[in-house]
């Protein structure tokens, strides 16, 4: 099966730029190259998008707001045009305005729901041995309550990147806490317990929780508890959620 | 406002339309860079070079394609001169947790459409990969998985840079004809 599209021709060029392999000044000689050069120029629309994609993880992740400000405030302080009086500060005023917690939530919940949908459909197809090795491989598994809150149910997903293992944790219908309390979410293997993170819960107790695990510690099981202390390194309060799911 | 307009703001040093792009771009710019330096401090740094590039250089043109992607380009340049400077080995043995404050209140979440586009693409991508022969496999996921340049790939798989960048070509021209439904509309 061949695959060449019509119009790709034989200078590969493109190559190098959309893996961001060239110097400065390669990249400015670059730009006058595909003004130039028909092979480069339809390389670049047919494969611009693609490299994009590829270069983005499965979920997109937000820098700190507080990155906002610092990011401007060195861009404005380096241009050497200074006499040109920026018309700044609409940023300043809007970092001042707060997110609402409950859209960060619902978009959030939304996004790995259907993460999870995705992983399940996936999990009922026969997937080929290469695939296990591949990128973004996924697993998923439903929470089981404990007594503590036997009406808490929630989901847990691992997406496999490589040597990582993105963990993914979704959880429904939890108590409020106080603030120095935590939800805390802890990979087990036998009696180890390692802490992947606490979640982040809103007003109608849904809580999310993503984290980036190395794939070289094994565990075979993910846990929720109610810590007493956010702080807690090891599990004391009692268990909320549990699934058994092996990150190997 | 199109991208292209606020980049001639830019280049009349209008800093709000600077801070339309981060608003715009700073996600798109920070998952890039934490996919490949693994360290929540590190992209947050590629971050503040891209946009400060954004700002102080006419890099962009748009016989370089769309905004979007350029930023993309740079954004993975960078976090690649970042890896290169800190002699950074790519083991997140001990960076784990890199992404725990990602869902914070204090942070924005992307729009809904951008997460189901990412992840419906990642869905066909696992059933694309294994498609591919075992050495165009393996650069694809060096190169965009692992941040390896070309020349390093070159020379682990001990062959030309340009062969290298032919089994590449080669490679992305399999998952494009074979990825369908992702891009958008109006594209080739």
């Amino acid at each position: 099966m061949k695959h060449r599209l019509p119009n790709e021709g034989s200078c590969e060029e493109w190559v190098g730029w959309l893996m961001g392999d060239m110097t400065d000044d390669e990249m400015q000689s670059f730009v006058d190259h595909v003004r130039e050069c028909r092979d480069c120029s339809i390389a670049l629309s047919t494969y611009g998008e693609l490299n994009m994609q590829l270069s983005l993880p499965l979920i997109r992740v937000e820098p700190p707001q507080s990155l906002k400000q610092k990011t401007l405030s060195m861009a404005l302080s380096k241009r050497p045009d200074n006499h040109i009086k920026p018309s700044v500060p609409s940023w300043r005023h809007r970092l001042l305005r707060p997110i609402a917690a409950w859209q960060t939530m619902t978009i959030t919940a939304l996004a790995v729901v259907f993460g999870i949908v995705l992983g399940s459909h996936l999990g009922n197809l026969p997937l080929p041995a290469t695939m296990l090795h591949s990128p973004s491989f996924i697993k998923q598994m439903e929470f089981r309550p404990g007594q503590f809150e036997p009406s808490a149910s929630g989901q847990v997903m691992l997406v496999h990147h490589g040597k990582a293992v993105e963990l993914i944790v979704l959880a429904h219908h939890l108590w409020s806490i106080p603030a120095n309390c935590s939800y805390s979410v802890w990979t087990i293997h036998g009696k180890d317990h390692h802490l992947a993170g606490v979640l982040q819960l809103d007003a109608k107790g849904n809580g999310v929780l993503t984290a980036l695990l190395p794939a070289t510690s094994p565990f075979s099981a993910v846990g929720i508890s109610y810590e007493p202390s956010r702080h807690d390194t090891k599990p004391k309060g009692p268990t909320v959620l549990k699934a058994s799911i092996s990150n190997l | 406002m199109s991208d292209e307009q606020l980049c001639a703001r830019i280049k009349k040093a209008d800093a709000s339309a600077l801070e339309e792009i981060y608003d715009r771009y700073a996600s798109l710019v920070f998952s890039i860079a934490i996919r490949l330096v693994r360290d929540t401090q590190l992209a947050e740094e590629v971050v503040q070079d891209v946009f400060t590039k954004v700002w102080i250089t006419d890099s962009y043109h748009s016989e370089l394609g769309p905004f979007d992607r350029w930023i993309s380009v740079i954004a993975r340049r960078s976090a690649i001169d970042c890896l290169r400077k800190t002699m950074r080995v790519l083991d997140i043995a001990d960076s784990d947790l890199v992404y725990g404050d990602r869902t914070t209140s204090d942070s924005k979440v992307p729009t809904l459409d951008d997460q189901l586009k990412t992840m419906e693409f990642h869905r066909d991508l696992q059933q694309v990969l294994p498609k591919l022969k075992n050495e165009e496999r393996l650069i694809i996921e060096w190169a965009y998985f692992e941040g390896w340049t070309l020349s390093a790939i070159a020379d682990r798989l001990n062959m030309p840079l340009g062969t290298v960048k032919t089994r590449l070509h080669h490679a992305l021209r399999v998952l494009r004809a074979s990825l369908s439904g992702w891009e958008r509309e109006g594209e080739l």
